[in-house]
């Protein structure tokens, strides 16, 4: 693929890619197998609802493993450690999220803007450090650019907020946020150019969405103040 | 002479006039689905001509908004026109900056971009759009006489039947895949259990949902795709360094003069033929046919050296093999009811949302929507040779806009559309986690087209294997058993055990990195 051979940390194996992906896919079979557990098999004659999704595991399991031993034998692609260290920064997040947020559900709060105040407050303190970041990146290379992370966490990290701030504040903010948030993932941009051009395709979705195609989003919303 | 009233009925469907109400204006009687092809085909080369960004990626981004379309054949006809319009985008693409949009417009940057390189840009956008034009009036035909016949041939079939022709039809986008076989058939299993996931349709009981309630519906369409297709490729994108080339000669004039359209004559017949034919496999064959040309042309050419070099016959015999089957793709959709690649299967995802099953009953139940939609093939393909040439200029700059803005656009636009779907935060952080589950697949070197494939079919597929069994009691034999499926099955098996074969899969490989 795409990998840049010359910095690829590679893992002493012959073809380190395909042994990632045979893992991986191992991984993501045990899972659905876990996930499928309470689901009846039947019959051939007549099956149950745990027939065809056991039969696919099965099959990726095989395929899996021929990757595996592919991976182990044959020379091959191999694999950098910065192409995934996004990924699995993103995912330790959003695992971190989840358990917080069960968390706080038990706890019963009241709720702000649509939201429990701690989230609410999570809310904001993540849309600062994001803007926050995208900033700093845009400004010069920084360490960022160095570990993978860049392209992946401002994509990622600008939809989210634009999930974040849709309904509850509308689009005036969300879509002026996700183009800031995402336009940092390349090192070329330039941060006044970005502004101005946010505010204007933000502006232009408003007019295309909202008026011609008459799309039920919200624009604004102060709550008791205005709704547009 | 069933096929021409077949057709009139498709004109008359697609020339119908409504009453629409405009602010301000009052009622207004327009031809709504006119205007919604001429938008989609405008709509479509736009986003379509914006290098890296391909016709899936471009269907993907727009399907959100046909689906706010209320009537069905105006959705499709819109998507359609999509298509085409970012089919010919990437071809523009491929002319002018030497990036191909998709793997049916690599041939073109060979000699394509030669052209535009000795000052003769206009002429291969003017011959690939004659060319493609051509190609769609036959594709167009072809598709008429066809589908009336093998839409019989599909009422013949039990399930039995429709389960051994998807599955030829997921081998054969497997041997005609990019990359590794194994690699492919992996994603293909990974979007059968992609499908799986939701409210089992025979027992109700719900499948590795965790019972959370959104999943219990099955994972959306529109988030897959968007995440997988949309959002990856832009992941994809961020990390190429853009050095684009695009030509700074001029584009010159467009229309061929008479001793180009001599040249480039028989070529066009003969891609025409060969795109057409290939197209109607029900694997991905439409990428297989302008490979065919190419080589065609470059062998029967008096002087082979010419090509890869700017000969024009090396432009019109691919570009016309490319519309013809990018149009004929459609047959095994509309007739069988089995997408045959990627773009296909979000066809089925938009016909699913409007309330269509596709499948051989569409012809009789909606006889209208049908007939219209071929009837749209052509229009789109006129409006394409109304709208691209003497847009080109447009085109051009569109190629400058630099990706560091392009990109942000891009996600904004798609965020909008999917939020705007079911009107909800949730589908967006979905399509976030598809992005980062497919930006992890293409670094494992995985083609996630196939997955898309799997999982259109999946739910069909299971559907027809388990009635087939409870037929058949449980004798897994009925497949060899019944001759149609038996046949099927054991040209699959030849297929695979073709592609597996070293020689083969030698030139297999060389006919995709070339």
């Amino acid at each position: 693929m795409n990998t840049p051979k010359s910095e690829t940390r590679a893992i002493p194996v012959r073809g380190a890619q395909n042994l990632v992906a045979g893992l991986s896919l191992i991984g993501l079979a045990l899972f659905a197998a876990w996930a499928a557990s309470d689901l009846p098999l039947g019959r051939l004659g007549s099956m149950g609802p745990g027939m065809v999704p056991y039969a696919i595991i099965g099959l990726i399991v095989i395929f899996a493993i021929g990757l595996v031993a592919n991976g182990v034998m044959k020379d091959g692609e191999g694999v950098s450690l910065p192409d995934f260290s996004a990924v699995i920064a993103i995912a330790a997040v959003g695992f971190a999220a989840l358990v917080a947020g069960t968390a706080l559900r038990v706890a019963g709060v009241q709720q702000i803007w649509g939201y429990p105040p701690t989230v609410f407050t999570f809310c904001l303190f993540y849309l600062a450090v994001m803007v926050w970041l995208a900033v700093q990146a845009v400004k010069r290379p920084t360490w960022l650019d160095r570990s993978g992370l860049r392209g992946p966490i401002f994509v990622i990290g600008g939809l989210l907020a634009f999930a974040l701030t849709v309904r509850s504040v509308g689009l005036v903010l969300a879509g002026p946020l996700l183009a800031v948030i995402s336009g940092a993932a390349s090192s070329e941009t330039k941060l006044k150019e970005l502004l101005i051009f946010a505010v204007a395709i933000t502006l232009v979705c408003i007019a295309m969405f909202k008026y011609a195609l008459k799309l039920p989003m919200p624009v604004l919303i102060i709550p008791g103040v205005i709704y547009l | 002479m069933d096929m021409l009233a077949n057709l009139a009925l498709g004109f008359s469907t697609i020339l119908n006039i409504v009453p629409v109400e405009l602010p301000g204006i009052g009622t207004v009687p327009l031809p709504m689905n006119i205007i919604l092809c001429f938008i989609g085909c405008l709509v479509g080369t736009l986003i379509g001509v914006l290098p890296g960004v391909g016709p899936i990626a471009t269907i993907t981004m727009l399907l959100p908004i046909t689906f706010q379309l209320g009537n069905p054949t105006g959705a499709l006809v819109m998507l359609a026109g999509i298509y085409y319009g970012a089919q010919y985008g990437g071809s523009t693409t491929a002319i002018l900056v030497n990036i191909p949009g998709e793997a049916t417009s690599v041939v073109t940057t060979l000699d394509g971009h030669e052209m535009a390189k000795q000052g003769r840009a206009g002429v291969a956008l003017g011959i690939s759009a004659i060319g493609s034009f051509f190609a769609g009036c036959v594709a167009t035909i072809v598709i008429a006489a066809l589908a009336a016949p093998l839409t019989r041939v599909a009422l013949l079939f039990g399930p039995a039947e429709y389960f051994s022709l998807m599955v030829m039809g997921l081998i054969f986008a497997v041997v005609l895949a990019r990359g590794s076989v194994a690699k492919a058939v992996i994603m293909i299993l990974v979007g059968l259990l992609l499908s799986t996931i939701g409210t089992d349709l025979e027992t109700g009981q719900e499948r590795m949902t965790f019972g959370f309630g959104p999943l219990s519906d099955g994972v959306d369409f529109a988030v897959l795709a968007m995440g997988v297709f949309g959002f990856a490729e832009v992941l994809r994108n961020l990390e190429v360094s853009e050095s684009r080339d695009v030509v700074n000669k001029p584009i010159g004039r467009l229309l061929p003069s008479m001793a180009d359209l001599k040249a480039s004559a028989a070529p066009i017949l003969r891609g025409t033929g060969l795109g057409a034919l290939l197209g109607i496999l029900p694997g991905n064959g439409a990428v297989l046919g302008p490979f065919a040309s190419y080589t065609l042309e470059k062998k029967i050419a008096k002087d082979p050296r010419r090509f890869g070099r700017g000969a024009i016959e090396g432009v019109a015999g691919p570009e016309s093999a490319n519309n013809a089957g990018a149009q004929t793709s459609f047959i095994p959709l509309l007739t069988l009811g089995i997408p045959p690649n990627a773009v296909m299967a979000l066809m089925v995802g938009a016909m699913t949302i409007q309330g269509i099953i596709p499948g051989p009953q569409v012809m009789t139940r909606n006889p209208d929507l049908f007939w219209g939609m071929i009837a749209s093939m052509w229009i789109g393909n006129l409006m394409l040779l109304i709208i691209n040439l003497p847009l080109i200029g447009l085109w051009v700059k569109l190629l400058k806009v630099p990706y560091r803005l392009m990109f942000p656009a891009i996600l904004v636009f798609s965020c909008i559309g999917i939020y705007s779907v079911n009107n909800s935060p949730a589908d967006v952080v979905f399509t976030a986690a598809f992005a980062l589950f497919g930006y992890s697949l293409i670094k494992l070197g995985f083609e996630p087209a196939p997955m898309l494939l799997g999982f259109v079919l999946g739910k069909l597929m299971e559907e027809n294997l388990r009635r087939a069994l409870i037929i058949s009691r449980g004798d897994m034999l009925t497949f060899m058993e019944k001759p149609i499926s038996a046949t099927l099955l054991v040209i699959a098996a030849v297929m695979l055990g073709l592609a597996l074969l070293p020689s083969v899969r030698k030139s297999r490989d060389e006919v995709f990195t070339e």
